[in-house]
């Protein structure tokens, strides 16, 4: 009987993977966004806000992750811009694998900014790294306040979180102050954005925050 | 069920190690699990024996240690543990921000076989 010690992390290869898509992307110095939230917290919504008010200044990607359909794509699709679609049939999160498998489809030469929108899922998304510059989490106000102590590690992991459907505020027994306090002590270094997709309200300090990460990586030695 | 990517990527781990030092008949893969990961082990263990129900290792058992999830104040200086759904990342006697000791671990510790 012999035991071997080993010590090696377990998702050592996802984030080799990772890592050699981030130097592809950082390659063509692309953005790259890992969108990441519920499931109807407005990913998609928010996907196409961005694109409409930012399309004319950067070049747009967007790979759609989702278990199963077409919709979410087909949706994104009437913006011409570059979209491929990932089915992960059964798999809860998008992985360095399933992006390098998309990465044929996209022209990395014309693109800017890739947005990355993973499945809908507070768990799984933030164990897995697929090479992107930044993890960002949408949050919808009628999940609750709660979900920070929750979900801890999606917290942590991101460097923006954004606070969707403020309009419903007044229905809601939330408060965008008592999210936004219990975001911070989980992670006290993320960006908080209130935003409504719906009434388009809070959306300016996001499209600035991307434009000044997209100037700030083309600034960049590679 | 992200259990069964990390399934996966146990099993990636264990065959390069076979491998490598030339093992058989392995019985015990010890792992070990930080409390932040939210990785459930039971969902873990059914996922890996699905994987290797037909392959030589289907007999493995997976022994995981669960790490504690420790904080270290960077203001004070403090160390202390988390105990459970009490994740404030803010320190719980000065309220500056902490680094993470231990809790998101995710790894394969130790394989047990025999030398081929």
């Amino acid at each position: 009987m012999v035991k071997i010690p080993v010590v090696k992390d377990i998702l050592e290869v996802n984030e080799r993977i990772a890592l050699e898509n981030k130097e592809l992307f950082d390659k063509h110095k692309v953005l790259v966004i890992n969108l990441m939230g519920s499931p109807g917290s407005g990913k998609t919504s928010l996907l196409e806000l961005t694109i409409s008010a930012l399309k004319e200044k950067l070049s747009i990607g967007v790979i759609e992750g989702d278990i199963q359909s077409m919709l979410d794509a087909e949706r994104i699709n009437k913006y011409g811009i570059q979209i491929v679609q990932i089915n992960t049939y059964g798999a809860c999160h998008l992985d360095g694998n399933m992006i390098r498998d998309a990465l044929p489809s996209l022209n990395l030469e014309k693109l800017d900014l890739l947005m990355v929108e993973n499945v809908g899922n507070l768990v799984c998304p933030a164990e897995f790294k697929i090479g992107e510059d930044y993890k960002v989490m949408i949050l919808s106000m009628p999940e609750g306040d709660d979900k920070p102590i929750k979900y801890p590690l999606m917290f942590q992991e991101s460097s923006v979180l954004l606070i969707n459907k403020i309009d419903l505020a007044p229905y809601l027994d939330v408060s965008i102050e008592r999210i936004k306090n219990e975001s911070f002590k989980v992670n006290p270094r993320l960006a908080i954005f209130p935003i409504s997709c719906r009434t388009k309200q809070g959306l300016e300090p996001w499209f600035d925050w991307i434009l000044r990460r997209y100037k700030e990586k083309m600034n960049a030695q590679s | 069920m992200h259990e069964l990517s990390i399934a996966q990527g146990i099993l990636e781990v264990v065959e390069e190690e076979i491998k490598r030092h030339h093992l058989r008949n392995i019985t015990k893969i010890k792992l070990k699990i930080g409390e932040l990961t939210s990785v459930a082990p039971e969902a873990l263990d059914f996922c890996f024996s699905f994987l290797v129900k037909d392959t030589e290792l289907k007999d493995v058992r997976l022994e995981i240690e669960k790490v504690p999830i420790r904080g270290r104040c960077l203001g004070c200086g403090r160390e202390f543990s988390y105990k459970d759904q009490d994740f404030y990342f803010l320190c719980p006697y000065c309220g500056s921000e902490i680094e993470l000791v231990s809790g998101k671990e995710l790894y394969v510790q130790e394989i047990e076989g025999e030398d081929g």
